[in-house]
């Protein structure tokens, strides 16, 4: 009868901690959750710094200072133009940070479920 | 027994006042407690939620400007605000250690920031702004309780000041205040967002806490019809003549006469886009973007719209005669050439190369009132181009109809050769553009491409109307060609391409309405002219030196233009530059 009630006691001490095991689960995620957000958001100023430097290093007046002063480089006094018989490069695409998330092919079409579905005689 | 009696009497009395004040403390306590928790409940819990709860709006990023080919000329980047909690900063050797660890990350003023958090009465205000990554990081670093980062956002432009009044600027809040990122506002501008969150003594977020979150929304991206090498180009060409000549400013406008694109828009004076200074009036005038809110007397270059409408109504060739005696009277006028001379026996061809004002008077008198406006109307003068820029004017046409008051005869005389009719320089540039696109008046483009976050639009080149016929069209061309040859060499020659154009020398009126001696000399060019690629307008006003269009505009259309033919690689006509 005792071991029962030790027992018995110790269930419920177990089950009385469940809720508060959870708990700390739930903080412990939870404060991970805003520390990896934290990160992220960290990591993408650092990225939207970084394609800006690169962009003002890209940056015309900086070109050319650096072609003159760094690589003696000047204007031509005269052009001649040389035609190549060869198909002319794709023009630059932009960027692709600048270009929107490409889409899924296999999301574009309906889903096996959804196809289901569809035979399905619903309103 | 009597003594028995009375001090239980004496009990009972104390006894009743112990419990009668104990009863009115309950009830005291009580009432305290209705008061709080029912009748004030409203206003202390607004005081613990401010107190507990912070409620942030966040700004989606904002959309970047990018040249036609993808360089940004504006861009968003993150920036951070140190926020400081008053409440933690009352105790002042605290609040000294504090201010002193974040001035030496921010190069800020410690006792300024003391002394702006103590004298606050808001529950917490910024110390410093516009903190780029590394710094605010560090700022992190320090743990200070009652200080926290405000995330923000500030507009970097990688090419200075690049266009900097067709960009424009944005304000402290982020909202575009002048040029495209005004006009483009509900495009680059996003949505805002707020989070509102439970909040710890240091200002961060409970972990547990309620939370809720309207997700700001990024704004688009827009892709310019905007060059950034011609851009560049058109700007440097334009210093340079305007420090030349000693003028006051002036404008040049590129055109890609096949699509309307406009690939470069300078004006000049301008202003420190990276820095704009709001702090005088007098300085808004150097926001504005005077190729389309100025309008001016284009002078001969006007010369192009008479002769075509009247070779596009057969009236005239290119050869046709006509007898300059070196005035035309009109109601008792006299029109004179700009130089006095009478050259007999012309061609109309020779009117456009000798820039003759009797001539383009002639011509317009051959067309008449009605068929001449109607021409000057078809051209797209007296109303915006509908470039979607803010702002645009749409110059000042007068004619019999709409001033039959004050309209005379003379003013069609003038008006044939530039004089006494306001135009804007992106409608000049747009007009002879059509001259250069087999008479197809082309809507101007600025905006190619709309990249947002879920799709991407496309803009398409829009025909506007025909207004001369596609002969008529080279016919002009070919005359344009012929007036390039009389300008020396020294002045225009563009290596290895056949170029046509007009130049400009107008009377500048003052606010009297006479002319007050000052000159805009201007340039209009095709290029090349046997398949135009390339429309652009030079405008410098008030040379000091020289007033001719030929000497201030055409080098800086000849320098740009042949610069930027090579840059679109498009071959050159004359086979001796060619190697195969």
């Amino acid at each position: 009868m005792p071991t029962l009630l030790i027992i018995a006691a110790l269930v419920i001490g177990a089950a009385a901690l469940i809720p508060l095991v959870q708990s700390a689960i739930a903080t412990s995620t939870n404060g991970n959750v805003h520390r990896l957000e934290q990160q992220r958001d960290d990591w993408q100023a650092k990225t939207q710094e970084l394609e800006l430097e690169v962009a003002t290093m890209a940056g015309l007046d900086r070109i050319e200072k650096k072609a003159r002063a760094e690589l003696k480089m000047a204007e031509p006094k005269e052009t001649r133009y040389i035609t190549v018989e060869a198909a002319a490069p794709e023009p630059r695409m932009l960027p692709s940070r600048y270009l929107p998330p490409k889409t899924d092919e296999k999301q574009a079409g309906p889903s096996i479920w959804e196809q289901l579905l569809d035979w399905l005689p619903l309103p | 027994m009597a003594s028995k009696r009375s001090r239980k009497r004496g009990v009972s009395w104390r006894l009743g006042a112990v419990v009668t004040v104990i009863t009115l403390a309950a009830l005291g306590l009580v009432l305290r407690l209705v008061q709080l928790q029912v009748v004030d409940h409203s206003h202390y819990a607004a005081e613990a939620r401010d107190i507990h709860v912070a409620k942030e709006t966040v700004t989606g990023r904002r959309g970047a400007l990018l040249d036609r080919n993808g360089y940004p000329l504006a861009a968003s980047k993150d920036t951070y605000d140190v926020m400081v909690e008053v409440k933690s900063w009352e105790d002042g050797k605290d609040a000294a250690q504090a201010a002193s660890a974040i001035a030496a990350v921010t190069k800020g003023d410690p006792q300024k920031m003391v002394s702006d958090v103590q004298g606050a009465e808001a529950y917490e205000i910024p110390v410093a702004r516009s903190l780029d990554f590394d710094a605010a990081s560090k700022i992190r670093e320090l743990g200070l309780q009652g200080v926290r980062l405000l995330r923000g956002s500030t507009r970097v432009h990688p090419e200075g000041n690049l266009a900097a009044q067709l960009l424009g600027f944005v304000g402290q809040d982020n909202t575009g205040l002048t040029g495209l990122e005004a006009d483009l506002e509900s495009l680059v501008g996003g949505a805002r967002g707020t989070v509102i969150f439970e909040r710890d003594g240091l200002g961060n977020q409970l972990a547990l806490g309620s939370r809720s979150e309207r997700d700001p929304q990024p704004g688009s991206q827009v892709v310019l019809t905007i060059d950034r090498f011609v851009q560049r180009m058109a700007e440097r060409e334009l210093d340079r003549a305007i420090k030349e000549h000693k003028a006051t400013g002036g404008t040049i406008i590129a055109v890609q006469p096949k699509t309307g694109e406009i690939l470069a828009m300078a004006s000049r004076p301008t202003f420190d886009l990276t820095n704009p200074d709001l702090s005088d009036d007098s300085k808004l005038a150097l926001f504005r973007n005077r190729a389309i809110t100025d309008q001016y007397e284009p002078g001969s270059v006007f010369k192009l719209i008479t002769a075509a409408a009247a070779v596009d109504l057969g009236l005239v060739n290119p050869n046709s005669w006509w007898y300059d005696s070196g005035t035309v009277n009109v109601d008792g006028w006299s029109i004179r050439n700009w130089d006095f001379s009478a050259n007999g026996s012309q061609t109309v061809m020779q009117i456009l190369a000798k820039s003759l004002n009797t001539g383009a008077a002639w011509l317009a008198q051959q067309l008449g009132p009605e068929r001449f406006y109607d021409y000057v109307f078809k051209f797209g003068f007296g109303e915006p181009t509908g470039s979607g820029l803010g702002g645009e004017v749409g110059g000042r046409v007068r004619t019999p109809d709409n001033d039959s008051g004050g309209w005379r005869t003379v003013d069609m005389a003038t008006n044939s050769f530039g004089q006494g009719i306001s135009v804007t320089p992106l409608q000049m540039v747009m007009a002879v553009a059509a001259l250069a696109n087999e008479g197809k008046f082309m809507k101007p483009m600025l905006v190619k491409e709309v990249i947002g976050p879920h799709d991407k639009q496309m803009s398409e080149p829009q025909v506007t109307r025909q207004v001369v016929s596609a002969d008529t069209a080279r016919t002009l061309l070919d005359m344009m060609g012929v007036v390039v040859q009389g300008i020396p060499q020294n002045l225009l020659d563009v290596q290895g391409y056949e170029v046509g154009g007009k130049t400009g020398t107008a009377s500048i009126a003052s606010d009297a309405g006479s002319y007050k001696g000052t000159y805009i000399s201007s340039f209009i060019g095709v290029a090349p002219l046997e398949d135009p690629q390339l429309v652009m307008l030079v405008k410098i006003d008030e040379p000091k030196d020289i007033p001719w269009g030929t000497v201030v505009a055409a080098p800086a259309f000849s320098r740009i233009a042949q610069a930027a033919l090579a840059y679109f690689k498009i071959p050159p006509q004359v086979a001796d530059l060619v190697r195969r």
